[in-house]
């Protein structure tokens, strides 16, 4: 998804925003009709969210009568337990989303339809994660953050280069380097399976300039093939990292922990990692490491923009089928941790770098600031349209293709056998 | 262990508790208050969950749609290639792990057997993995066979050896996991011999010494068969393991690399709880239980066989 | 590497076959040792050193890692939690277990075998085998999330060895004890409760022990019915741990989880001669 809107737009935007986004605070105070408790299901965060907590209490202050009941589960088996907490009629009035799992409750009418009122509040790429088919089941929290691609002044230095690669041949180029210094070019933690994918986000976004999630919806909707070429190309192109030597076979012995190790020890140049890795290196301040940011260099010819994964930390939404005072209250509640003010203090507790609202500034400098800049090139993480069945089979044939083990053309037909078998089964995506 | 069913069933003609009123009550319903406590337990957690395990798997797919009785659960499962690679996953963890396991165990049963000073040290020593849980067991023998950072491959560094990628390379993680679950219960099948050890009539070994016979071939053509029905305990509980492990899998490498560790229960898992195919997810399970089923039942006519030698 | 000297009680003195004993002995004792130890001694270090030097003594003595792990793993909660559904099931288990094989004994009637057929037929099945219908049976039973959610099923679970292990111990004391009672004038439950339960004491210990290690270490089904955070039991509650935002903090994780390892372990320290015996005397049974 493009952002047309500049970041001048942005913040023309904030000032008008800002008063309304107050307003409504304002007008809260003490006229829902309902009383009793509100029961929230989330998700489980570690460290345990102070700010969410604090958010909490604030919104029980406000409403005398009120108190919010929570439930956290643990984000892998969320969807299950949430599955099942419902089919056990236990009540639940508002949830607090993973934004991969949005897409699932709002089709499947679990979520009610929101008006679209304060929208502007919230940054384009944020807000479009809410919304399936026009309508917004969720609201952003937090900020939305990304992988783009994390460097290392000193192995440059080592390597005698002092600017970041702009094109697919320095990156052979550096690796030529770094060969005889015993250091690679990229680390990854290609042990598990799970962040494969996120190479497969970056190089389509490219081969489809700049237009992965409408072509994602396409496919899903079997208006297109995951066998099409762009898939086919987008995947060839990651698998070159593997067999032009850029990601080595010990990246499939490592765990996160190992590869942060490896990272933070200067034994690679590079590592497409999520942004909270800023965090971790300015509480770790490892010696051998100076940390810049980029994103992926131009892969493909034309006028394509380099686009990182990402989205937003988490959706608030508000549960469809239940009486309509305590949805009143629901609504009350969602707004509530919605402001700019609460955004402000979940992001700046959590350490985020681009706050979902708009008129949240972001904080911090150097690394974060460069990110900031960025933040117009995020682009919706593709898993969070996919069913399961296709995200593990992408899964797997990537970490399968990188390793040299399966070609791009049968990873992307492990993927559409695996849509086939669920159309089959009755799956139909809505856009 | 498992005779012991058949130990307590043939229990003695006579009742012991008689009432002592005209009436003679039922003697099942006297038994009832005693009786009906553990079977309620037993029966909502254990007989009617196989139950509905085995209905759910002749059903839909997912939670939710209208219940249907088909099979096309099962015909699903017969074409997917995956489970079975993962069966024969557990057959290859099976086989290597009861033979690990009861070798090893027997060479220390024997190494223990006897009276020597520190004895219950070493005996309490191969135990402690025992109670040690999978988790904590699969977390730090993660991290020492780490390829770059880990314990083991450090070492071998320093001493100029190869350093196996013991967790990443596909042909090596399934045995890297075998040997972390035989260090955790060599320990448990030691303490089993040594008792049966113990057990051993001295005759029938002092009259072989006496027929002039090594210590090679007392080991071989007494003690070895003499051990035979723990060696079948042994097998029985260590095969059971390895066709139902998941905790050490889970941990160490949830499947991986490569799909190569992929075992039944991490399937079952995954289809359940990942993609939500309760009903597929059922049969899979459905079908592991009866391999177990024909498995322990096999061996344990083997092992009857055998006694009755 | 035959050993058969073990059996020959100081009847073979020198020779090299003592030698051999003490060097499997000790090869195994160090197999058993050395990785714990590693582990130990690098929940000492620092996540910087750890990661140059995962073999060495730690420079910098990193006791805080132990204070730091108890509080963000929140530990002291989790071992609470563990001990209450362990004790819970495990008393559980040997009430149950001991009165039905007290019915089974006391009473005849026509199936009684199939009654402990029933039972038993269920020793070599785990549970995880039939998680998903548990599941489901938890959450209609609006147990999921409580403490009952685990000390329920842990308990049916140790129940068919623990109503084995009762039946053939109350089977093989003499007859005459009984009658005795009863012609004392004892009801059935004096007969439980006075008689036979305080005499099958090694029985109860067998069954505390492995039971109370069953559910303590159990993780598959504290993973899939406990979700909320207040109730999780230790291994979940470490797995968790160990995937959380604090997943690259080595040293940290090692201390916590050398924490977790360290109640079984001196649980098992002190009581060792009884979970040997416990476990022997069952396979004897066997």
């Amino acid at each position: 998804m493009t952002f047309n809107l500049t970041r001048r737009a942005f913040l023309a935007g904030t000032a008008a925003t800002a008063v309304i986004a107050a307003a409504p605070r304002l007008a809260m105070a003490d006229d829902l009709k309902f009383k009793g408790e509100l029961a929230v299901t989330g998700f489980v965060r570690t460290p345990p969210d102070q700010a969410w907590a604090d958010l909490i209490k604030s919104f029980e202050a406000a409403h005398p009568g009120i108190t919010i009941k929570e439930t956290d589960y643990p984000s892998e088996t969320f969807v299950t337990l949430f599955t099942a907490q419902q089919t056990a009629g236990q009540p639940v009035d508002a949830v607090a989303l993973n934004g991969q799992d949005l897409r699932r409750y709002a089709t499947n009418g679990t979520l009610l339809a929101l008006n679209d009122a304060d929208n502007s509040r919230f940054r384009p790429g944020a807000i479009s994660t809410g919304q399936v088919n026009g309508k917004t089941y969720g609201l952003p929290i937090g900020s939305i953050s990304g992988f783009p691609i994390f460097a290392n002044k000193k192995v440059l230095a080592k390597a005698g280069v002092s600017d970041l690669p702009k094109t697919y041949a320095d990156f052979i180029t550096l690796r030529d380097k770094l060969k005889p210094l015993g250091l690679k070019v990229f680390t990854h933690p290609g042990k598990n399976i799970y962040l494969w994918p996120v190479w497969f986000f970056t190089t389509f976004a490219q081969v489809t300039n700049n237009k992965s999630n409408e072509r994602t919806a396409d496919i899903l909707s079997g208006k297109a093939k995951f066998t099409d070429d762009d898939t086919v190309k987008a995947l060839d192109l990651l698998f070159k990292f593997g067999t032009d030597g850029l990601l080595t076979q010990d990246v499939f012995s490592m765990d996160s922990p190992q590869a942060l190790a490896d990272f933070s020890a200067g034994h690679a140049a590079f590592w497409l990692q999520h942004e909270s890795l800023i965090t971790q290196i300015n509480q770790d301040k490892p010696p051998e490491l100076d940390l810049d940011v980029m994103l992926m260099p131009k892969l493909v010819d034309g006028d394509v923009k380099s686009q990182y994964p990402g989205g937003p930390s988490g959706i608030v939404g508000v549960i469809a089928k239940t009486d309509p005072d305590r949805q009143a209250a629901a609504q009350a509640f969602i707004d509530w941790v919605t402001t700019d003010d609460a955004d402000a203090a979940e992001v700046k507790f959590a350490n985020g770098t681009v706050p979902v609202n708009t008129g949240v500034k972001p904080f911090g400098g150097g690394v974060v600031e460069k990110l900031v800049g960025y933040s117009e090139n995020l682009v919706t993480y593709l898993d969070w349209n996919w069913p399961p069945e296709v995200t593990r089979a992408f899964q797997e044939g990537i970490q399968g293709g990188v390793a040299g083990q399966v070609s791009a053309a049968d990873a992307a037909a492990g993927a559409q056998q695996a849509l086939d078998q669920l159309v089959s089964n009755g799956y139909k995506f809505q856009a | 262990m498992l005779n012991a069913a058949h130990t307590a069933v043939k229990v003695n003609a006579r009742p012991i508790v008689r009432p002592r009123v005209r009436r003679r009550t039922p003697e099942f319903v006297l038994a009832l208050p005693w009786i009906l406590p553990g079977m309620l337990l037993f029966f909502v957690f254990v007989h009617l969950p196989m139950l509905v395990q085995v209905v759910m798997s002749f059903g839909p797919d997912h939670l939710g749609q209208s219940f249907v009785v088909t099979l096309k659960n099962y015909s699903d499962l017969l074409a997917d290639k995956k489970f079975w690679a993962a069966l024969g996953h557990n057959l290859h963890y099976a086989v290597a792990s009861v033979i690990g396991k009861v070798v090893l165990s027997f060479i220390l049963a024997m190494a223990l057997n006897g009276a020597f000073r520190g004895r219950a040290f070493f005996r309490a020593v191969f135990f402690l993995p025992v109670v040690i849980s999978f988790v904590a067991i699969g977390t730090v023998w993660g991290f020492m066979l780490q390829y770059e950072h880990g314990a083991v491959n450090a070492a071998l560094r320093a001493l100029g050896l190869p350093t196996p990628n013991w967790l990443g390379d596909p042909r090596l993680a399934m045995w890297s996991i075998i040997l972390v679950d035989i260090w955790k219960w060599t320990g448990f099948h030691v303490v089993i011999y040594l008792a049966g050890l113990q057990a051993l009539p001295q005759e029938v070994e002092e009259a072989a010494i006496v027929d002039g016979a090594n210590a090679w071939q007392r080991v071989w053509r007494i003690t070895v068969p003499l051990m035979a029905p723990y060696t079948i305990t042994n097998t029985i509980i260590a095969t059971l393991g390895a066709f139902s492990v998941f905790d050490l899998v889970f941990v160490m490498t949830t499947g991986g690399p490569f799909n190569s560790t992929q075992v039944a229960m991490t399937q079952v898992y995954l289809n359940a709880f990942q993609f939500q195919r309760f009903g597929y997810a059922s049969a899979e399970a459905t079908v592991l239980l009866l391999i177990m089923g024909v498995v322990s039942v096999v061996l344990l006519r083997f092992g009857q066989r055998e006694e009755a030698r | 590497m035959s050993t058969a000297d073990g059996f020959v009680r100081n009847r073979h003195a020198a020779s090299t076959l003592p030698y051999l004993r003490w060097l499997v002995l000790a090869f195994g004792a160090v197999a058993i040792v050395y990785p714990l130890a590693v582990f130990l001694i690098n929940s000492l270090k620092t996540d910087q050193q750890f990661i140059v030097d995962p073999l060495g003594l730690p420079s910098y003595w990193a006791f805080g890692n132990y204070v730091t792990a108890w509080v963000k793993a929140d530990m002291g909660r989790l071992i609470l939690n563990s001990l209450f559904v362990s004790i819970c099931s495990t008393a559980l288990a040997i009430l149950l277990s001991s009165m039905l094989a007290f019915g089974l004994h006391a009473y005849r009637f026509r199936g009684r075998r199939a009654v402990l057929a029933s039972i038993v037929m269920m020793i070599t099945i785990p549970a995880q085998v039939y998680i998903i219908p548990l599941y489901i049976i938890v959450i209609q039973l609006h147990l999921i999330n409580t403490y009952w959610a685990l000390i329920l099923p842990y308990a049916a679970g140790a129940m068919p060895l623990a109503v084995v292990l009762f039946s053939n111990y109350f089977a093989s004391l003499p007859r005459e004890l009984m009658d005795a009672a009863r012609i004392d004038g004892a009801s059935s439950v004096d007969v439980y409760w006075r008689v036979l339960l305080p005499l099958a004491r090694p029985v109860i210990g067998a069954v505390t022990i492995f039971s109370f290690t069953g559910a303590w270490n159990e993780f598959f089904l504290a993973l899939v019915l406990m979700q909320n955070k207040d109730v999780y039991t230790l291994p979940l509650g470490m797995q968790v741990f160990a995937n959380s935002a604090y997943s690259i903090q080595f040293t940290l994780l090692f201390a916590a989880f050398s924490i977790s390892m360290l109640p079984m372990v001196v649980v098992y320290l002190l009581m060792q001669r009884q979970f040997i015996a416990g476990l022997a005397g069952g396979a004897l049974k066997g």
